[in-house]
C-alpha cells in the first residue's frame, strides 16, 4: 500500500494491488518527516483497469475469452487495484509525500489515540469499526469487552478496538445527543448507555415513554461474565401510581403547564387560572373554589333570590349561599365567562383521573441520592409535566447545594445527576407554538448544567424538531441511520460528520453509528455492542399471538385428540373431564362439530358404527 | 448547437448517391461466395473450442504479444522527437511485468543525422530520390520495426511461448527489418513457436483484383475490405489456396472472429500453413466477440505500450529545459485558446 495521485495536508489517497482498504480502517503513513500520521479510511473503491465500464464504445470483455486468458497463465484478477481516500487525523503543515508507503498499525501504535481511558472507568458502547485487525493484537483488559450481536447469527465476540465513552470529560464537552430512525439501533444504544451509566452508579433520571427501559431481564445467551446486576442498580416508577405531583407543591406556572398537558389552554383560562389558585392549595381547596364560582356564576340570581327569602329558614343553606355569593363577588370581573371555569374543571379532572396528583415525587429523589439509575414510565403528556417538575426541583436543589458549598452555607446534600429520555423532541420540541414544559428547564441544562454536574442524554429519531439551543449544546451526538434530508441538514450543521459520512447515513446497519465528539475533535464510526438486559415487550407482537392466544377451537381439538376413540358412546364419560381441562362449558354439539372438523382436515378418522358414530386415531 | 454546413452537406450527398449505385450494383453476396469457394479458397467454419482445452492446445506455454508505439512531438522537421517504445508481454504475468524496450529519434542528433544521410543514399542507390524528411519517415518507421522484433526476440528466448501475437502484417516486418525479422523467423520456428501477425485494417487489394472482372456488368470491388465486408459469418474464416499466394513468404487469410461484419486478416509463416486451421479456433477463442476483431491479450499489450500525448508531455516537461522546448518544439496550435 502506498500513497499515490495529489495529497493535501489533510487527505491523501493510497493503492494496493493486494488488498481491499476497509472503510473507517485506521492506517498509519510511514512519513518521517510528519512524525508518521495516522489517517482514517473515508471512501474505498476497486477497480480493474481491464474490466472497464461498458460504454457504447466499448462492449465488456466476454467471460469466455477470460476463461481462456486465464488457461494461459493470465490472472486478469491480479489486475484489480485497491483505492482508498484517507482522512490524516493530525494537523500537518504540508502535504504527505507521494510513494510513501502505508500500513496498518500495531495496536500499540494507536493505543493512545483510541483508548481515551481503562473500561472500568469509563462507558464501553461498542467497538470502533474498521479496527477489527486489530483484535488479536489487544491486551486482555480491553478483550471482550464489548461483545457484538447479529440478528441471525446471536451474540458474537468482540471484534475490533472497543470504543469507551470518556464521561469523565463531561464537564467540558457536556451532553449527549442519540439520533437515528426506528430500527437504527438507538433505543438500543440508548439502553447500552445507560447500562454503563449505571456500571459507573451515575445517578440518573430516565424518562420512558414507551414503558421499555427496565433493566431486570437479562438478554438471552449471554456468556456469564458478560451479565451483570442491574436490578440492583435501577429503580422503575410509574407515573400516577408510584409517582405523582402534590398539588400543594404546585405553583401557578407549573399548574398551567399541567392543565395545558390535558388540554389546550387559552389566554382567559390562563388568567382564571392564576386569579383563582392560590400558595399551599390542595387539589381539594382548588377544585372546591372552581366549583363554587361556577355555580355561583351560573345561578348568582336565582341565589340572590334564596337569599333575600332567606333560605327558608335554613341557617346552613343560607351559610352556603352567602360564601358563594361572596366568592362570585371576589373572583367575578377577574375570571371570564363561566365556560371557561367549565373548561379549566374539565382538564383539572382529567389529570386527577390519572392520578396525577395522588403521590409524590419522593421514589424518584431517593433514588438520585442513593446513586440508582430511576426509570420513571408514563404517557408521554404525563412525563412532559412530571418530568418539568422534577427536573426543575432537582436542578434547583443541586444548584443551591453547589452554591452553599461555594459560599460555605448550609444546604442539603443533592448529587450531580443525568437526564436521559428518549424522544426528546417531544420533551423539548423546536417549534414555540407547541406547549411543552420541560422545555425551559432543558435549555437552562443544555447551557449551564454542566457547571452542576447535571447532564443531558437525549435521544430522538427527529433532531429537526429538537429545540436549537439544546441541539448545539450536545458536545457529544451518536447518529444513526438518518433518512429525512430535513434530519441530515441537521446532522450535517451540528456535527463534524464529512460529506462521505452522512452519504453513507441513510444506509448504517442497524447498530452502526458515527459518534461526533467534542472531545474527541472528529467522527468515530462505532459498531454498538449487545446490550446485557432487554425490554420486556421485546417479544415479537405474533409470537405472542402463537404462545398467549391459541383459539379456544385448538386447544379442544387438542385435549379431543388425547380422548381417542370417542363416540356417541362415550361422550358423557369424557365430557367432565374436558369441562374441567378447559374450565369452560362444553356441549355435546360442540365436541361433535370440533371432531367433524378434524375429519374434514384429514387429522382423525370417522366410521358409521352399529351403536352410532366413532371417531378414531389415523392409521397410518 | 453544431451547424451542420449546407455546401458541405451538399457536396456529401453526392458522394453518398455514387457510393449507394455502386452498393445496388455488387453481385450477390452468395454469388461471390460461391465464386470464392470454387477459384480461391475454401471457407472454414471451426467449432468453437471446447472449454478447457486451451492449456491443453498451449501446452503449458505462454501466449506472448508484440505491439509497439511511437510518438511525435515538434512544429517542424528536422526539430521533431520520436519516442520509441515496444513491448513483449507473456500471459502468464502482469502486462506491465513483459519485455519493454525504448529507443529515442531525433535528425538533429549526429548519429540520427547519419542514419538520415545512409537512408537517402540507400535509395539514392535503388534510383529513388529521397527529402530528408521523407527519409526520416522512414527510418521512423524502421525502427519501431525493429524495436518490436528485438523485443519479440528477447521474449521468446526467455518465455518459450507456444505463440506470439504481432499487431500488424508480416510485410511491414520483412520490408523495414529485413536481417533482424529472418533472425526472429529462424528462431521461432526452430522453436516450434507459431506466430501470428493480426491485421486489424485490412489494406490489400489481391483479392478484390482477382474477383473483378468475373462478374460482367456488376460494380467491381476496389479493394479486399470492401469485397469482404459482410461475406464472412461470425466464427467463419477464409484459406488462400496455395498456389495463389498473394504475399510472398507469408500465408494470409481472413477471418471474421465477432459480431462485427469487417474482416480481420491474420500472416502466418508459410513453413506452418499446415498448423493455421488448427490455430484459428484459438485465436478466435481470445477475441471478444463484441470486439474489433483483435485477440484481447494484444488489446492489453497495446494498451499497455501506447505513449500517451500526457505522457509524452510530462516526458518533455522533465526532460528538456523549457527555454529549448519553447524555442523548437512546442508547436503554436497548441496555445490556441479555442
Amino acid at each position: 500500500m502506498q500513497i499515490v495521485g495529489h495529497t493535501t495536508q489533510q487527505e491523501v489517497y493510497a493503492a494496493s494491488r493486494q488488498r481491499p482498504f476497509r472503510i473507517n480502517e485506521l492506517l498509519l503513513i510511514e512519513d518521517k518527516v510528519h512524525n508518521y500520521p495516522l489517517g482514517e479510511v473515508v471512501e474505498t473503491q476497486s477497480f480493474n483497469r481491464y474490466i472497464p465500464l461498458v460504454t457504447e464504445h466499448s462492449d465488456l470483455v466476454d467471460r469466455r475469452v477470460r476463461e481462456n486468458l486465464a488457461q494461459l497463465g493470465y490472472d486478469i484478477e491480479a489486475d484489480t487495484i485497491h483505492l482508498a481516500r484517507i482522512r490524516i487525523l493530525a494537523e500537518l503543515v504540508s502535504p504527505v509525500s507521494v510513494g510513501i508507503a502505508v500500513r496498518v498499525p500495531a495496536f500499540k501504535e494507536i493505543e493512545d489515540f483510541l483508548i481515551p481511558r481503562d473500561p472500568d472507568t469509563g462507558l464501553v458502547l461498542g467497538v470502533i469499526r474498521g479496527t477489527e485487525e486489530l483484535t488479536s493484537g489487544l491486551p486482555a483488559n480491553l478483550t471482550n469487552v464489548a461483545l457484538l450481536y447479529q440478528k441471525d447469527k446471536g451474540v458474537l465476540p468482540q471484534r475490533g478496538i472497543p470504543y469507551i465513552m470518556d464521561h469523565w470529560t463531561w464537564p467540558e464537552y457536556p451532553h449527549i445527543g442519540i439520533f437515528g430512525g426506528s430500527g437504527s439501533g438507538k433505543s438500543f444504544a440508548l439502553r447500552v448507555l445507560l447500562e454503563e451509566v449505571m456500571w459507573q452508579q451515575l445517578p440518573a433520571l430516565v424518562l420512558d415513554p414507551h414503558f421499555e427501559l427496565s433493566f431486570t431481564e437479562a438478554f438471552p445467551d449471554l456468556p456469564p461474565p458478560y451479565r451483570g446486576d442491574f436490578a440492583r442498580r435501577s429503580t422503575v416508577l410509574m407515573a400516577g401510581r408510584d409517582v405523582g405531583i402534590l398539588f400543594e407543591e404546585l405553583n401557578g406556572a407549573d399548574l398551567l403547564a399541567l392543565l395545558q398537558a390535558a388540554g389546550e389552554v387559552t389566554e382567559n383560562m390562563n388568567n382564571a387560572i392564576q386569579t383563582l389558585h392560590h400558595r399551599r392549595d390542595s387539589f381539594t381547596s382548588f377544585s372546591n373554589r372552581l366549583r363554587d364560582l361556577t355555580q355561583g356564576l351560573e345561578e348568582e340570581q336565582d341565589l340572590k333570590r334564596r337569599l333575600r327569602e332567606d333560605a327558608g329558614g335554613d341557617p346552613w343553606e343560607k351559610r352556603e349561599i352567602e360564601r358563594i355569593l361572596a366568592l362570585v363577588a371576589k373572583y367575578k370581573d377577574r375570571v371570564g365567562h363561566v365556560s371557561t371555569l367549565r373548561a379549566i374543571s374539565r382538564r383539572l379532572n382529567r389529570l386527577h383521573m390519572e392520578r396525577v396528583f395522588t403521590s409524590g415525587i419522593e421514589p424518584i429523589q431517593e433514588a438520585i441520592l442513593n446513586r440508582r439509575l430511576v426509570v420513571v414510565q408514563g404517557p408521554i403528556w404525563f412525563l412532559q409535566v412530571l418530568g418539568a417538575y422534577v427536573i426543575r426541583k432537582f436542578y434547583r436543589e443541586r444548584r443551591q447545594y453547589q452554591d452553599a458549598e461555594q459560599t460555605g452555607e448550609e444546604a442539603p446534600k443533592f448529587p450531580p445527576f443525568l437526564v436521559a429520555t428518549d424522544e426528546a423532541h417531544n420533551f423539548a420540541p423546536r417549534s414555540p407554538e407547541i406547549p411543552a414544559p420541560a422545555r425551559s428547564i432543558l435549555r437552562t441544562i443544555a447551557q449551564e448544567g454542566r457547571k452542576y454536574g447535571v447532564f443531558l442524554l437525549l435521544a430522538s429519531q427527529r433532531p429537526a424538531l429538537l429545540e436549537d439551543t439544546i441541539t448545539a449544546q450536545l458536545n457529544t451526538k451518536l447518529i444513526f441511520r438518518t433518512i429525512r434530508s430535513s434530519d441530515l441538514d441537521v446532522i450535517r450543521e451540528e456535527t463534524d460528520l464529512g460529506p462521505e459520512e452522512i452519504r453513507r447515513l441513510p444506509y448504517l446497519g442497524s447498530g452502526n453509528a458515527f459518534v461526533s465528539s467534542a472531545s474527541v475533535g472528529r467522527t468515530i464510526a462505532v459498531r454498538i455492542r449487545v446490550a446485557k438486559t432487554v425490554s420486556p415487550h421485546s417479544r415479537h407482537p405474533f409470537l405472542e399471538l402463537r404462545e398467549d392466544f391459541i383459539p379456544p377451537e385448538e386447544k379442544l381439538r387438542k385435549a379431543l385428540l388425547q380422548c381417542l376413540p370417542l363416540g356417541d358412546f362415550n361422550f358423557d364419560v369424557h365430557l367432565g373431564a374436558l369441562q374441567q381441562k378447559l374450565r369452560r362449558q362444553i356441549s355435546i354439539e360442540e365436541i361433535t362439530h370440533c371432531l367433524e372438523g378434524m375429519v374434514i382436515d384429514g387429522v382423525i378418522e370417522k366410521e358409521e358404527m352399529l351403536l352410532g358414530v366413532e371417531y378414531r386415531q389415523r392409521k397410518d | 448547437m453544431l451547424v451542420v454546413d449546407k455546401g458541405l452537406q451538399k457536396l456529401l450527398k453526392n458522394v453518398n448517391l455514387s457510393l449507394r449505385d455502386r452498393t445496388l450494383n455488387y453481385p450477390s453476396r452468395e454469388a461471390i461466395r460461391q465464386y470464392l469457394g470454387k477459384k480461391v479458397g475454401i471457407f472454414h467454419k471451426p467449432a468453437p473450442l471446447k472449454a478447457n482445452t486451451l492449456e491443453a492446445l498451449a501446452g503449458g506455454r505462454p501466449l506472448l504479444g508484440v505491439d509497439g508505439s511511437v510518438h511525435s512531438y515538434g512544429a517542424t522537421f528536422p526539430h521533431i522527437i520520436h519516442c520509441f517504445r515496444a513491448l513483449a508481454a507473456a500471459t502468464t504475468s502482469a502486462v506491465e511485468n513483459g519485455i519493454f524496450q525504448v529507443d529515442l529519434f531525433y535528425p538533429e542528433m549526429a548519429p540520427h543525422r547519419r542514419e538520415i544521410e545512409e537512408m537517402v543514399s540507400r535509395a539514392a542507390a535503388d534510383g529513388e530520390v529521397l527529402t530528408p524528411e521523407a527519409a526520416a519517415a522512414r527510418v521512423v518507421r524502421q525502427k519501431l520495426a525493429v524495436l518490436e522484433i528485438e523485443v519479440a526476440i528477447e521474449a521468446v528466448r526467455r518465455y518459450q511461448p507456444f505463440a506470439v501475437l504481432f499487431d500488424g502484417g508480416f510485410l511491414r516486418y520483412g520490408g523495414l527489418a529485413p536481417s533482424q525479422w529472418q533472425t526472429y523467423r529462424e528462431l521461432s520456428l526452430a522453436r516450434d513457436v507459431m506466430s501470428v501477425g493480426v491485421i486489424e485494417e485490412v489494406g490489400t487489394f489481391d483479392l478484390a483484383r482477382y474477383v473483378s472482372g468475373s462478374f460482367p456488368g456488376a460494380t467491381s470491388f476496389g479493394c479486399d475490405r470492401e469485397l469482404l465486408f459482410g461475406l464472412l459469418d461470425r466464427g467463419e474464416w477464409l484459406a488462400i489456396r496455395e498456389g495463389l499466394k498473394f504475399k510472398k513468404t507469408y500465408y494470409t487469410c481472413f477471418a471474421r472472429p465477432g459480431r462485427h461484419p469487417g474482416v480481420v486478416a491474420y500472416d502466418f509463416f508459410q513453413e506452418q500453413s499446415r498448423q493455421v486451421a488448427k490455430f484459428i479456433p484459438l485465436l478466435f477463442a481470445l477475441t471478444p466477440l463484441g470486439g474489433r476483431g483483435i485477440p484481447h491479450w494484444l488489446d492489453l499489450v497495446d494498451n499497455a505500450v501506447r505513449i500517451r500525448r500526457s505522457e509524452m508531455e510530462l516526458l518533455l516537461a522533465t526532460g528538456l529545459d523549457k527555454g529549448v522546448r519553447e524555442r523548437l518544439f512546442v508547436p503554436k496550435r497548441e496555445g490556441r485558446i479555442l
